[in-house]
């Protein structure tokens, strides 16, 4: 006779069903991918051109390499979560200001990768240009 | 005030990981309990659009089309009553921070240590539906809800499972059954962001050669729908006041052996054809939605009980961008699909089962933080029918259907329950 419930039995294969945890740990670069994906997803917001917002994601990786180990203690004059200490999420500000540009600066903005990177002073910080980047 | 008693009704039950213990199901930082969104990244648009389009997939219109009015064409006098309910894992991840990570920025609460202060959640979302209807002679009545919710998960799996699969599934199908008492109760909006609620009331003519039915829908909007017995043709539109219509048509379960020819029927099986028109608009930073830029549309087939016992099964993206989203096959134990007119008693067994597996396309989506993929699906599926009963659970993997309207949902684990029965 086994000595757990009934109830037991099933929550332990539901575990295994679940198999990955709903909790892992951050990359490293993700602030910086959040930014490329930003750029994406704010050209595809102000142009319904998906085509061109996944160009431009391709252009960033292409012209822009992530910064491995960006800080841990934030973005200096950051604190987008609105707490005690500027924190790592506050690296995401490069992100977050990129998905809030008004469509008219991306039009003007364009394909220039560059100016995107220049939004939010958290993004020099998560990202840098690749040697012989382009623009 | 009124959302955060609905919050808290949801979500508020059952206590986070205790703090301090780490193992295989309590990783470390699960004890981090004060969970703030990051927005401007694209696992939390993600999270936002899944919530709109789970609200869309598993509406109340929906549900009443498929298990209720196109199961209804041409039954004898009677009451159907049909419970559903949907439990996705993981519909996609976000990055997520922990406010009591540090308090006060010199001490750490328990596991909820300063480098678990970022970290990846993901979305579980839960979808009830609960619905009858009542017909004598060439009328009828229908009454169906519908709840959808999304929430973080929770950091410890084994308290993650015990919500999603005993406590949450309680309050969705409790509420949704009680969607209209709560709305004459509390008017108001249905939609409270994370927590959609919806419900239809309407009447269904059966003239034979065709079956219409209307409803009333409670976000205030309208539901008609159309179906025909003999080909099993259907089409339902639903709109709500300020959204772009949802459409839906195809074929349901064409059978050859119910025109005539059993032999072809008892070879080919049963034919349905499906095409799905959502609208589909980008998830502002805020949880907001941008204005409608365009539409999803979907559509696939299904051979069903080929030789018996096996289905082959094709979806197609038509839009944003035209590719093959499923190829897939399954092994089922004889006649487990039933014709919607039932007459072979041979058919009627009392447990069935169903596995099929194949694979699922998606696009490179980078506003989404998707790389184009391909990925392996199964769906594992047991059916039990005694009298006028019936039962059926599923387990999904990458599950085709979900995965063809939010792609960022890879690697996602559903439960489906499905209660019906015909009094």
């Amino acid at each position: 006779m086994s000595r757990h419930p009934l109830h037991h039995h099933l929550l332990v294969l539901g575990l295994g069903l679940v198999g990955c945890a709903g909790f892992q740990p951050v990359a490293d670069t993700q602030p910086c991918l959040e930014a490329g994906y930003a750029i994406a997803y704010i050209t595809e917001a102000c142009t319904g051109d998906r085509e061109l917002g996944n160009q431009r994601y391709e252009d960033f990786r292409d012209q822009y390499q992530c910064v491995s180990t960006p800080p841990e203690d934030g973005v200096p004059g950051v604190n987008s979560a609105d707490t005690a200490a500027p924190g790592p999420e506050d690296l995401y500000d490069c992100a977050y200001a990129i998905s809030q540009l008004d469509c008219a600066v991306v039009e003007d903005f364009g394909g220039r990768i560059g100016q995107y990177l220049q939004v939010s002073p958290a993004c020099p910080l998560v990202t840098e240009r690749k040697a012989g980047g382009g623009r | 005030m009124r959302r955060a008693l609905w919050a808290a009704a949801l979500l508020g039950v059952g206590a986070p990981a205790a703090a301090g213990q780490t193992s295989t199901f309590t990783p470390e930082g699960a004890s981090c309990e004060e969970v703030g969104l990051i927005a401007g990244t694209a696992g939390v648009r993600n999270a936002a659009d899944a919530i709109q389009r789970q609200a869309n997939t598993y509406s109340a219109s929906a549900f009443a089309a498929r298990h209720l009015d196109r199961e209804r064409v041409g039954a004898e006098d009677g009451l159907l009553v049909v419970m559903d309910l949907n439990t996705t894992y993981n519909a996609t991840r976000m990055p997520v921070f922990h406010r009591d990570a540090v308090d006060d920025g010199m001490s750490e609460v328990g596991d909820c240590v300063a480098k678990n202060r970022v970290a990846m959640r993901g979305l579980d979302m839960q979808a009830g539906n609960f619905g009858l209807t009542y017909n004598k002679g060439p009328v009828g009545l229908i009454f169906a809800t519908s709840l959808t919710a999304g929430f973080p998960a929770y950091g410890d799996q084994f308290t993650r499972v015990n919500m999603n699969s005993f406590v949450a599934p309680a309050y969705v199908v409790g509420i949704a059954a009680t969607a209209p008492l709560l709305d004459l109760l509390i008017p108001g909006d249905l939609d409270l962001g994370a927590i959609k609620l919806d419900y239809l009331l309407g009447a269904r003519v059966d003239a034979k050669l065709v079956q219409a039915s209307a409803a009333w829908l409670g976000s205030k909007g309208g539901y008609a729908q159309l179906s025909e017995p003999t080909f099993g043709g259907y089409a339902f539109v639903a709109k709500s006041i300020g959204e772009a219509a949802v459409w839906q048509a195809g074929v349901d379960r064409l059978d050859p052996g119910g025109l005539g020819a059993a032999d072809l029927g008892e070879a080919l099986g049963l034919t349905s054809l499906a095409y799905q028109q959502l609208p589909y608009s980008l998830a502002a930073p805020g949880g907001a939605a941008l204005p409608v830029i365009g539409r999803l549309r979907v559509t696939g087939a299904q051979q069903q009980n080929i030789a018996r016992v096996a289905d082959l099964a094709v979806r197609y993206r038509i839009e944003p961008e035209a590719s093959l989203s499923e190829l897939a096959m399954g092994l089922h134990t004889p006649g487990y699909h039933k014709p919607r007119v039932r007459d072979d008693d041979e058919d009627d067994v009392p447990v069935g089962l169903l596995a099929r597996g194949g694979f699922v396309s998606t696009p490179a989506v980078w506003s989404q933080g998707l790389a184009a993929a391909r990925l392996p699906s199964g769906r594992v599926e047991l059916n039990g029918e005694a009298d006028d009963f019936l039962v059926r659970l599923a387990f999904l993997y990458n599950d085709p259907e979900q995965l063809q309207l939010y792609p960022f949902a890879r690697g996602a684990l559903s439960y489906q329950l499905t209660l019906r029965g015909d009094l």
